[in-house]
């Protein structure tokens, strides 16, 4: 026997007003805390696929669509740029590294990307089975492609045109895997990675195709930044849809936006800068569904204020007779406000295991987003100490009028 | 063994209750009679130590408890003082030998599951142990309120009508289990009632 078992029988002894406390604070801290750590894992999924990256130049369009499409693979590409210009813009001095991006096919809704290995290597990229692509009409897929479409080596595939699952296919243009790429829990997980020339060829005229014959490998002009070599005819009328651009001094995030700004076709996006701006607009949706859920917690600590206050009607008799016993004021004091913490921690406690259930659940189901159930943040830690503080403050005033309880005046009354 | 003397107590300027000095020696038993209204359950709240009186003192042995502050006279109540009420008066979320652990809690005495199982056995009560409140007779509550006042053996147990609703055999038998009970423990045992039945069984009386 002892005052935390004398409270936990009490409140089970009134398992209606005790259940409502209970749900409405672990529905409440539910929210609050499944939006803390979906926001905290969508953050660090978005640096974590920016990383790397300094600058994004694409057509001119939305500077955002620009980001989404090249770094996010997510929305649809703002149009594409002339190699030619893309191959000056990169021999600038402010530019260490510039991967080459040519997008708009896709096969059975995942993204086919013609890029270098380079843009592996931005993500830590290892092959789990195979090679890098090392010639035309070879693909090298992502961890996530090859598992949902069990694609495995030799596997040939036709790309379809555009991102949607019902666009055109490519015929006679087979891409066969070369390559299976170990999970990076990045975006790269789900593309499909093959080589610049190989989109050209599957959009590839007639005429380029005979040029190629004739070419054979003489007259290869290498564009070091890209890490490609083009024909001169290539270099001419081909066209790439972005390029993700490492600056090679800080200088450069002041001087290269303006020079590619500058120039008529083409538009320099950040990264970070976009990212920042896509927080604030989804954290109006965050602080709304914030609210709702401090509202709940707020609600349910009037529940438990409401439900201590009611008991002590009943158990004034129960706490005279106790204080006869011998309890002092303090005990019975400490008594109630046990009771009020003891259901709000269980709340605290359950509306954690439930968000983090919750995300193991999302997990599963939405594929679009690495959401891990085991990652803890340091808010939490701020959410149990708030239901501790609600706790004593829903029990403080119960407990303090039973504290006051006079002894013989209510067992003089049958 | 317990001796009041100069007792008074004001509830407001106009209602002021005085008692004359009354004295229950070492294994004897005392009988407060009295009509409703007449103060024997202010007088027995008094003596108990669980109203501080406006005047006089009470002793139990050598100690005052009217000199007690509030913390020591919860301590000294819950170690030497058992109370039966007209009702029992059970916790009743607790189980019956929960609510016997819980008199041992609150009085700072070791717990003893023999010593309960003694007591419930002795007053007829075995097996309903593990019983919920709500599952046992109004006589085996009664029972029960009184295995919860000898549970720590108190020094002197005080009973408030505790026959008061009872039949006339119920009486009998709740008297003789108190007075039994009392005389084994060597503890000294007051009465207040207004129930004459009760009379015949006390040689120590105080008409209020």
């Amino acid at each position: 026997m002892n005052i935390f078992y004398l409270s936990y029988k009490s409140l089970i002894s009134r398992p209606l007003s005790s259940l409502l406390s209970w749900l409405l604070l672990s529905f409440g801290v539910t929210i609050v805390v499944l939006i803390l750590l979906v926001s905290d894992q969508l953050k660090s999924e978005i640096n974590k696929n920016a990383q790397g990256i300094d600058l994004v130049v694409g057509a001119k369009g939305s500077p955002m669509q620009l980001i989404l499409s090249s770094i996010f693979h997510a929305d649809f590409p703002t149009g594409n740029i002339s190699l030619k210009q893309a191959a000056h813009l990169s021999k600038n001095r402010y530019i260490a590294q510039a991967i080459p991006l040519s997008l708009g096919d896709s096969y059975k809704g995942y993204r086919i990307v013609g890029t270098t290995q380079t843009y592996g290597n931005l993500y830590d990229a290892e092959i789990a089975s195979g090679n890098w692509f090392g010639g035309s009409m070879q693909a090298v897929v992502g961890a996530a492609v090859a598992e949902a479409l069990e694609m495995g080596l030799g596997a040939e595939f036709e790309s379809q045109h555009g991102l949607t699952e019902d666009g055109d296919a490519h015929e006679h243009s087979p891409f066969s895997v070369v390559g299976v790429l170990k999970s990076t829990n990045t975006v790269l997980d789900k593309l499909i990675l093959v080589d610049v020339p190989s989109v050209w060829m599957v959009h590839g005229h007639d005429e380029e195709e005979e040029h190629d014959h004739e070419e054979h490998g003489e007259g290869l002009i290498t564009l070091d930044k890209l890490g490609i070599s083009v024909t001169g005819e290539q270099l001419e009328h081909e066209e790439i849809t972005s390029m993700l651009i490492k600056y090679r001094s800080p200088m450069a995030a002041v001087m290269l936006p303006r020079t590619v700004n500058d120039m008529s076709d083409l538009q320099a996006a950040s990264p970070a800068y976009e990212t920042a701006r896509l927080f604030n607009i989804i954290g109006v949706g965050i602080d709304v569904m914030n609210i709702l859920g401090l509202l709940i917690i707020i609600i349910s600590a009037v529940s438990v204020f409401i439900a201590l206050l009611n008991s002590l009607k009943d158990r004034k008799y129960d706490i005279a007779i106790m204080r006869s016993m011998g309890a002092t004021g303090s005990q019975i004091f400490i008594h109630v406000l046990t009771e009020g913490i003891i259901v709000t921690l269980l709340g605290c406690a359950s509306g954690l295991v439930i968000a983090h259930g919750l995300i193991g659940i999302l997990a599963s189901n939405l594929s679009d987003l690495n959401l891990d159930w085991g990652i803890f943040v340091k808010e939490e830690g701020w959410v149990v100490i708030g239901c501790l503080v609600i706790g004593v403050v829903s029990s403080v005033i119960p407990a303090f009028l039973a504290y006051r309880t006079d002894i013989s005046k209510t067992l003089s009354k049958t | 063994m317990i001796s009041s003397s100069n007792l008074s107590y004001s509830f407001n300027k106009s209602v002021n209750l005085s008692y004359p000095d009354w004295k229950v020696g070492d294994g004897e038993h005392g009988l407060i009679l009295g009509n409703s209204g007449s103060g024997k359950t202010t007088f027995l709240h008094l003596l108990s130590g669980l109203l501080k009186p406006t005047s006089g003192t009470v002793k139990f042995d050598d100690t005052d408890i009217t000199e007690l502050k509030s913390g020591e006279l919860d301590v000294f109540r819950g170690k030497h003082v058992g109370l039966v009420f007209q009702k029992p008066h059970l916790i009743s979320a607790l189980s019956v030998s929960d609510n016997l652990r819980l008199a041992t809690f609150l009085g700072r005495k070791s717990e003893q599951d023999a010593r309960i199982e003694e007591l419930l056995d002795s007053l007829g009560l075995d097996g309903l142990g593990k019983r919920r409140i709500s599952e046992i007779s109004q006589g085996q509550a009664q029972r029960v309120s009184i295995a919860r006042a000898l549970i720590n053996h108190p020094k002197v147990i005080f009973g408030d009508e505790p026959t008061a609703s009872l039949d006339d055999s119920s009486c009998e038998k709740v008297i003789d289990i108190l007075q039994k009970q009392a005389d084994k423990q060597g503890a000294t045992l007051i009465l207040a009632t207004h129930d004459h039945r009760v009379k015949s069984h006390f040689s120590n009386q105080m008409e209020l």
